[in-house]
């Protein structure tokens, strides 16, 4: 599904664009960026409520196109600037981490 | 919808407590950062989580959920599963990863 | 051992580098009246290499590191440098491939040479062994568009064919641990460019950025080098930290000391040192209280060039 597709699932707004056309095979749920680092995998959505410039390190190196913070929770300006220029698509939205999951896996999506 | 009900239909092992079957879920709530699980839990919420830790139980009980459902077939560090024990907290595992296991508790019909 | 097609225009552009691409011309020369005594910090300044000793422009002769180490152990008082240079010795010329230069060093086991104009011996500077490697690297990455970046990773078979290592060294500040990840992003960065594979880089990247968070965190801050040969990447951690009482619990999956706010960065988990060992095909640790601790991650090379 494209990164499009996705933010009108989830109402999301988009922070920083990265590669809006890529294609999310998979999504990860995940606040812990050990955890991610571990499981995380290329073509995945991360779901996180956790919104430091960590998350943004932690897709970068396990080379994840695309973040979205959950629960209203806005990423600080620096945290911004560093998905600009990782090329990493930030989306917010105020869904809880557990409806955005909820409504990406009845639209079908795979973990 | 009562917890036993949920056990059962995500096939999920229970790890702590006794087979809970007066107690009703209200709403799922995944989280990983204890932070926000004080600020954002609620009474009633089945909690999906990573963390293994004693603060997870310790949050969970000071919150009156309904229990924790650990992930990927995790377990409570020693010290955190006899806490669990002593307030008989209902603990469970799942084999399966926390977007799986959110995604057909919301499937069951359970709010967020 | 080496099955790995290396691309012909990767060897090509190898033999088309002059030493004049990638000499340094930013050592300190000395003249023959200079006092031995006065070396002492000359020879670091030159990376240990040689020091070229210049009447005027021309170069007339070199200490080598093994010159001023005989005059240390010998009791010949403070001489002047003209008593103690070797005046016959081998030079390059400028537009001299750098692989000759690499089998020059390679032959005589040592660390420089100098540069000189090929008829006036007029110096220009000095190829050192450490340096050489990161000079081809940049030379070479100046055209990155141009070639498939996983073509440079060859290079490495060219290296191993002279028993030179490329090594790469990092230094882990102690900066808040919001800046964590800048190290191991600058690592990714630098092994791509290198044209590593994907997966040796992710492996890499993942291990070096636990290790660099536990650095912060812990340590206050320490260094990352990474070695890179044609069939390993060795990457040791160090740290001058308080050390890990017990290794074997720190590496129990789950097992932390974090304290909380560690924890709310998303880390402290108890994972780490276990995803740094997963990451790895040898992994060793050894800590003690109140020295340090130095991991050592070592990667194969796998599907190189493919």
């Amino acid at each position: 599904m494209k990164i499009k597709e996705l933010c009108q699932i989830l109402n999301a707004k988009i922070l920083s664009s990265g590669h809006l056309s890529r294609e999310i095979k998979s999504i990860y749920v995940s606040d812990l960026m050990s955890d991610v680092l571990t499981f995380g995998r290329e073509a995945q959505l991360l779901i996180t409520s956790l919104t430091n410039q960590q998350t943004i390190r932690t897709v970068e190196m396990v080379e994840i196109p695309a973040i979205c913070y959950t629960n209203g929770k806005y990423p600080e300006k620096k945290t911004i600037e560093l998905a600009n220029t990782k090329r990493v698509t930030i989306l917010v939205t105020d869904f809880s981490t557990f409806q955005v999951t909820g409504k990406l896996f009845a639209a079908g999506l795979q973990g | 919808m009562h917890l036993n009900e949920i056990i059962e239909k995500l096939d999920l092992k229970l790890l702590s407590g006794e087979v809970p079957l007066q107690t009703e879920v209200l709403r799922g709530y995944v989280s990983d950062l204890m932070s926000d699980v004080i600020a954002h839990g609620k009474e009633g919420d089945i909690w999906i989580t990573y963390q293994t830790h004693v603060n997870v139980v310790a949050i969970a009980l000071m919150k009156n959920m309904a229990g924790i459902i650990l992930i990927q077939n995790r377990q409570l560090i020693p010290a955190a599963a006899t806490k669990a024990e002593e307030a008989g907290l209902t603990v469970l595992s799942s084999c399966e990863s926390a977007f799986e296991t959110t995604g057909r508790l919301y499937q069951l019909g359970i709010p967020g | 051992m080496n099955q790995i097609r290396i691309s012909q225009s990767v060897i090509e552009r190898i033999y088309e580098i002059r030493v004049e691409k990638i000499m340094r011309t930013d050592v300190t020369r000395v003249t023959p009246e200079t006092k031995m005594s006065e070396l002492k910090y000359v020879i670091k300044e030159n990376n240990y290499a040689c020091i070229p000793v210049l009447t005027g422009e021309k170069l007339v002769g070199q200490i080598s590191i093994e010159g001023y180490v005989d005059w240390l152990t010998s009791e010949m008082g403070d001489v002047p440098v003209s008593e103690i240079m070797d005046i016959d010795f081998k030079t390059l010329h400028p537009d001299e491939p750098v692989i000759t230069a690499v089998k020059e060093l390679e032959l005589i086991g040592l660390r420089g040479l100098p540069v000189v104009e090929n008829e006036s011996n007029k110096f220009l500077g000095v190829i050192c062994r450490c340096t050489m490697m990161e000079g081809v690297l940049a030379v070479l990455d100046l055209d990155d568009e141009k070639e498939s970046k996983k073509e440079y990773n060859c290079i490495l078979n060219n290296i191993e064919s002279v028993s030179a290592l490329l090594t790469l060294n990092y230094i882990v500040e102690q900066k808040s641990l919001e800046y964590g990840g800048e190290i191991s992003s600058s690592i990714r960065t630098d092994l791509y460019k290198l044209g590593l594979p994907g997966n040796l880089v992710r492996k890499t990247a993942i291990a070096a950025y636990e290790a660099e968070i536990n650095l912060l965190a812990y340590a206050g801050g320490g260094t990352v080098t990474i070695t890179l040969s044609s069939e390993l990447l060795n990457m040791e951690i160090e740290d001058h930290g308080p050390g890990i009482p017990d290794v074997e619990k720190a590496m129990e999956p789950g097992y932390s000391t974090a304290p909380d706010w560690v924890r709310e960065l998303g880390f402290g988990a108890g994972m780490g040192l276990q995803n740094i060992k997963n990451c790895s095909d040898n992994f060793t640790i050894k800590s003690t209280v109140g020295e340090g601790t130095v991991l050592i991650v070592d990667i194969n090379m796998e599907g190189k060039c493919t």
